[in-house]
């Protein structure tokens, strides 16, 4: 996907409000800038998923939001789908932890897919919202 | 320093044995007895061993390996032969990471599994079988009985980097792996334009 808009799902939006609500400088910051660059390019944008799963088609990718105080490596993590045949990329996930103040283990991925997928499946437009982000 | 769950180090540990093995591994049950040489040999035990009717086998590897089958990091293929498998690793990245991984956590175990692979790893079958049939205490046993007790407490702690515990943590994890399949699955079968959905200003 060359450019693309930028949509979170609700789960990840009420996720991204709750951050912005307590993160209003630099974190807010770094996440325009970070939704910047994967409406440029979110193949680049992201680290893609290392697994080689036919199913994920390799189109789910992972990138680091962080703030003035957080160094390299850490942070917290926004987790996004490409959909090509939209030109869009989708926030199905945020970290309001920091990524090393929490284990994956601790999310429950099932029963957040189970909510995309049954958003997408009864046609729930509401469920997702379009983020713009202002010019750097 | 990161915590790490026992069952993101076995994943780790299998990743790390069948992607020492450059064309991957032919069948499980040569996987199942280089294993048990390499726990034999050491004190950190990943995983718990019984006799079986092919030998040391491992319910927990037989588990571990459907996991990585389903993160997609493994391939499984028929063997020629018609018996049993063939297990490679999909992704060199996940190879090193897992092998850096394995090394800072199961030291012990990690220099036993390179000796058994490097000297035992390629022998042919029929003799990696008579040299674990052996084996005293496999000849002593009975059918059922534990041969080895896997001993990683179910977290531990790792001196590795944050980025490396993210790839073992999320990119070999068998449930996000098959979440993200189905939202994958989901969007692509949907008629849902987007474009319709509200907008909201992130300033």
């Amino acid at each position: 996907v060359d450019g693309c808009t930028f949509y979170a799902h609700r789960i990840c939006f009420e996720q991204i409000s709750e951050f912005i609500g307590s993160n209003l400088g630099s974190g807010l910051k770094s996440l325009q800038t970070q939704i910047r660059k994967i409406c440029t390019d979110p193949d680049q944008a992201g680290e893609r998923l290392k697994s080689d799963s036919p199913a994920i088609q390799g189109r789910v990718y992972k990138i680091w939001v962080r703030g003035d105080a957080v160094s390299k490596g850490k942070g917290h993590r926004l987790i996004y789908i490409t959909v090509p045949a939209q030109k869009a990329a989708l926030g199905v996930h945020f970290s309001l932890e920091l990524r090393s103040e929490f284990s994956y283990k601790d999310v429950d991925w099932q029963a957040l897919a189970e909510q995309v997928v049954q958003d997408f499946t009864e046609g729930r437009i509401e469920a997702f919202h379009r983020i713009e982000v202002p010019r750097g | 320093v990161v915590a790490l769950s026992r069952d993101a180090i076995r994943r780790a540990v299998l990743m790390s044995a069948i992607g020492s093995y450059s064309q991957g591994v032919f069948g499980a049950k040569r996987l199942h007895k280089v294993l048990y040489f390499a726990e034999r040999e050491s004190r950190e035990k990943p995983f718990t061993f019984v006799k079986h009717l092919y030998g040391q086998w491992s319910e927990e590897v037989e588990d571990t390996l459907l996991q990585l089958a389903a993160a997609g990091a493994i391939s499984v293929t028929p063997l020629d032969s018609g018996r049993g498998n063939s297990f490679r690793s999909t992704s060199s990245q996940l190879v090193s990471i897992t092998q850096r991984v394995v090394e800072k956590a199961l030291p012990d175990f990690h220099h036993a599994l390179q000796a058994t692979i490097r000297d035992r790893g390629y022998l042919p079958e029929e003799r990696l079988t008579a040299l674990a049939y052996e084996l005293p205490e496999f000849s002593r046993a009975g059918a059922g009985v534990e041969l080895v007790t896997g001993n990683v407490p179910e977290r531990i702690t790792v001196d590795i980097s944050d980025q490396d515990a993210e790839d073992i943590e999320l990119d070999l994890n068998p449930v996000f792996v098959s979440s993200m399949s189905k939202v994958v699955s989901a969007i692509d079968s949907s008629t849902l334009n987007l474009g319709r959905a509200p907008s909201t200003r992130l300033d």
